[in-house]
């Protein structure tokens, strides 16, 4: 017997019950969806910036890494650093926003790298001003099939005696600038 | 109302001030209380040791006792409450909803009491500052704010909540003596939370941590008094006019 | 009389160590209730619902392992079965074998399933070299140590004693502010990251109905670990199981507000299997489903201990392990879920003592986010070590229940009981070593009864 059927032998016979329905959270929409956003962004260690302050962010020759969906949105000329572990700035596309977490839903779909949105230490997200929604359980309905990541805040860690460290493998920076 | 008192084994062996405290504060809220004389446990400490034969014993002896169903019975300890209302269905393998009620969930929530005294005394208050723990049993019966409720009802009465009130004394029954560092380790926290407010009488629902508190107490010479809620009840009822 | 593992490893524990681990675990509380506050209108209903689906799960757990087995499948991840521990580990050293014959760098994202089967261990004496990546779980593993707590696993060390380390390993020279040692530990791990060819990692749900692994974390090693090297290799109990991704938010909500008191944790990892149309990810995805025991567990009378989703809020809120430490139970899981895991998995004759370390005070059931009924099942672990021998019982149970069975014993017995306390027993020794022996206060209960006009 392999271990396969040993494990299902074992097993309780299916009694053919349906599944509880999903817990549904009801929940105002914020009037401003985006200043939601900004103001949870900003207590996990995120900052909102203007698309003007774009050209600054990425103004590091050889340091910035982004995907191919950004370059859109970058200045003109801009060159790409050798790989993401080198660069000191990521530039991505998120696919959505979720205003009441704060997060960030990318995708990793066609022509992105998983590593943009982690390797370097300054990770800038673009998103475009329509894709946001209010909850986690309005993203869930959307999300791509693609491997994803959800990310809230910079990342951290509290190992260290409970005390709050921003930055530890993942971006210690986070900037989310709004697209059109 | 007619109300059967049930003891605990504690209030029967050390602390019969508490027991004699429940009957007043009973016939204050207008019950007539019967003590059926032979009572003895409610098999909890065996229980919780893990010797259900041992506990099966008492337990039957406690419904022989106490089981006619209908007369309520009342208790001034959350835990010998539980004991029976959730313990004995475990311990038998089926539910048969005995009436105990803890007493402070019987004044609240069954005669509807939401102060103390009924009457009010026209003598001197006693000006007291009482530190409340809120014992861990109550959670098995659904016990909320009720001895709260009456103990901030009783004028004179200067209500102090202690940090970290979730947090158990360290009793458990067998368990104080099974793991005795563990368990004093625990009170003396829960001790250095009730001297932070500054109270000099800590007050609780059950004799089983206020026994371990004590005893931690008296050892380590602190000087706080404890008092379990119904004395600080039966205190306030006022002496009846002479005729 | 023997003294239990859990008193006597808490009698010679450093009040260093005790004064963290209560710290920490006191702020944790405090975050948890406020996080699901925020969370949720009614956190108990959600709680609620999450019991009821992890109850489903676990009443069809076998179809729903055949439906996770082959959406999986399609995905592009292999798919293993483990019935035990060795099975497992043999499994992913035959992966290992495969991509990296000669040996050499695995990293690895914090899994207690893989600290279940005692993974690194097994695989360094194969020639690799397995590294722990969560920050937390690098201490541990450079000190020779094991985790104390399930989220929190250096929960029981100061930042001084991690400097010490990271200075004796070259990793910096020592400081006492934590910002600067986690850099440290940064440069080293994001040089392994880079290198390793196979990462580890466990999985905190997957999902039935489209396959996907769902992992979560703070710190970023766990995407690097699953997304840098070639081969990823998954490790999950088989009760990890979610029916449908839309379950996925009330549990991601309830296991960060539980463990850490945030909404959500920094990331949230969907790994829908190897590399796709994405340029980079790993291009083998192995996901090894362990049963060790689960499968007798889940239909026996301890199977809601499968509910569990190691939150460790039980942890936290136990006044045992916040006296004693995770160390104490000498084993993985610790608390209060490890004294009911244990037993139910290895058996209450090898494990069964560990359910006497607690004052069943309920502060575990009253925080689970799966409304797990710990108690209840700490007690029928008793029950079922002392019937069948596998704990002594040190109280003369027998002797009470003979005495308090009948009223007129019960009352004789009373009338003894101060000339008891004059004789000598173990168990009174335990009870005078730091309190002072109960006397009668006041007046008799009976008397004043029997005297009332």
């Amino acid at each position: 017997m392999t271990g396969r059927d040993a494990i299902l032998a074992a097993l309780p016979d299916p009694e053919g019950t349906t599944p509880p329905i999903p817990f549904d959270r009801e929940r105002k929409p914020a009037n401003d969806p985006w200043l939601e956003f900004e103001e949870v962004l900003v207590t996990l260690g995120g900052k909102m910036l203007p698309d003007g302050a774009l050209p600054l962010l990425v103004n590091r020759p050889g340091d910035v890494w982004f995907d191919d969906d950004a370059l859109p949105f970058l200045p003109e000329g801009i060159a790409r650093a050798a790989t993401p572990w080198d660069a000191e700035v990521g530039v991505c596309l998120a696919d959505l926003a979720i205003s009441e977490t704060g997060s960030l839903l990318i995708a990793a779909t066609s022509g992105r790298y998983r590593l943009t949105s982690l390797a370097p230490p300054v990770n800038v997200v673009l998103v475009r001003e329509a894709a946001i929604v209010a909850s986690p359980e309005e993203a869930f309905a959307r999300v791509s099939a693609a491997s994803s990541v959800i990310v809230t805040g910079t990342s951290r860690t509290a190992d260290i005696e409970g005390v709050l460290v921003r930055g530890i493998h993942g971006p210690r920076e986070l900037y989310v600038v709004r697209v059109r | 109302m007619t109300v059967k008192l049930m003891l605990t084994c504690l209030c029967d062996a050390f602390y019969g001030e508490v027991g004699i405290a429940t009957v007043r504060v009973l016939e204050h809220a207008g019950c007539t209380v019967q003590f059926p004389k032979s009572q003895t446990c409610c098999g909890q400490p065996p229980y919780n040791a893990g010797d259900w034969e041992a506990s099966r014993k008492v337990a039957e002896h406690w419904r022989e006792v106490f089981g006619d169903g209908e007369t309520p019975i009342v208790t001034p300890s959350s835990s010998c409450a539980a004991m029976v209302r959730e313990g004995y269905a475990l311990l038998f393998g089926e539910h048969r909803n005995d009436p105990v009620y803890e007493l402070s969930e019987f004044l609240v929530k069954h005669l509807g009491i939401d102060k103390w005294p009924l009457a009010r005394s026209a003598g001197t208050l006693l000006q007291q500052k009482i530190a409340y723990h809120r014992s861990c049993h109550g959670r098995g019966i659904g016990l909320t704010n009720e001895q709260e409720v009456l103990l901030r009802a009783v004028p004179g009465v200067e209500f102090h909540a202690i940090e970290q009130s979730e947090q158990c004394c360290g009793f458990g029954g067998a368990f104080c003596v099974g793991h005795p560092a563990v368990s004093a380790g625990i009170g003396t926290e829960k001790l250095q939370h009730v001297a932070e407010t500054g109270a000099s009488i800590l007050v609780g629902g059950d004799m089983g941590c206020l026994m371990h508190l004590r005893g931690l107490i008296e050892k380590q010479r602190l000087g706080i008094e404890t008092r379990h809620f119904a004395e600080i009840l039966a205190d306030a009822i006022p002496a009846p006019v002479p005729a | 009389m023997k003294i239990p593992p859990v008193e006597e490893f808490a009698r010679q524990l450093a009040p260093d160590t005790t004064a963290s681990v209560r710290k920490a675990t006191a702020n944790l509380t405090v975050a948890r209730t406020r996080a699901l506050g925020v969370a949720f209108e009614d956190a108990n209903a959600a709680r609620m619902r999450a019991a009821a689906i992890k109850n489903y799960v676990l009443d069809n757990l076998k179809s729903l392992l055949l439906q996770l087995e082959a959406a999986c499948q399609k995905n592009g991840v292999q798919v293993y079965w483990a019935q035990d521990a060795e099975a497992a580990r043999r499994i992913a050293l035959d992966i290992c074998k495969k991509k990296a014959p000669n040996g050499g760098l695995i990293v690895k994202a914090k899994s207690m399933v893989t600290e279940e089967i005692h993974l690194n261990g097994f695989l360094e004496e194969h020639g690799y070299k397995p590294v722990e990546t969560d920050l937390g779980e690098y201490i541990v593993q450079l000190d020779h140590d094991t985790p104390s707590h399930i989220v929190t696993p250096i929960i029981h060390k100061n930042r001084l004693q991690v400097a010490a380390t990271f200075e004796k390993e070259g990793l910096g020279p020592r400081t006492d502010d934590p910002t600067v040692l986690a850099m440290q530990a940064r440069e080293r791990l994001r040089s392994y990251f880079r290198q390793a060819k196979i990462g580890i990692s466990g999985v905190n749900f997957a999902i039935a109905e489209t396959g996907r692994l769902v992992l979560i974390e703070n710190e970023g090693n766990s995407r690097f670990s699953t997304t840098a090297p070639e081969t990823h290799i998954a490790f999950m109990g088989i009760e990890k199981i979610l029916p449908r991704e839309a379950d996925l938010p009330l549990f991601l909500r309830l296991l960060a507000g539980s463990a850490t008191g945030q909404q959500l944790t920094s990331y949230v990892h969907l790994i829908s299997g190897p590399r796709k149309e994405e340029r980079d990810g790993p291009t083998e995805v192995h996901l090894i489903l362990l049963d060790n025991g689960r499968s007798g567990v889940a239909s026996g009378k301890y199977r809601e201990i499968l509910r569990c989703i190691r939150c460790g809020a039980c942890l936290n809120v136990c006044p045992v392990y916040r006296q004693a430490s995770g160390h104490a139970y000498g084993h993985v899981y610790s608390g209060p879920v490890g004294a009911v895991l244990t037993p139910a998995m290895e058996g209450v004759q090898k494990a069964g003592w560990m359910a006497k370390a607690s004052s069943l005070c309920g502060a575990c059931e009253e925080v689970c986010p799966v409304r797990i009924p710990i108690p209840r099942m700490l007690l029928q672990i008793r029950d079922e070590a002392v019937s069948s021998g596998a704990i002594q019982e040190a109280a003369p149970w027998g002797l009470y229940a003979k005495g308090a069975s009948h009223g007129w014993q019960w009352r004789a017995g009373l009338k003894l009981l101060p000339m008891a306390s004059r004789f000598p027993h173990p168990l009174k020794d335990a009870w005078m070593e730091s309190r002072a022996l109960p006397r009668r206060v006041g007046r008799d209960f009976r008397s004043w009864w029997n005297d009332r006009p």
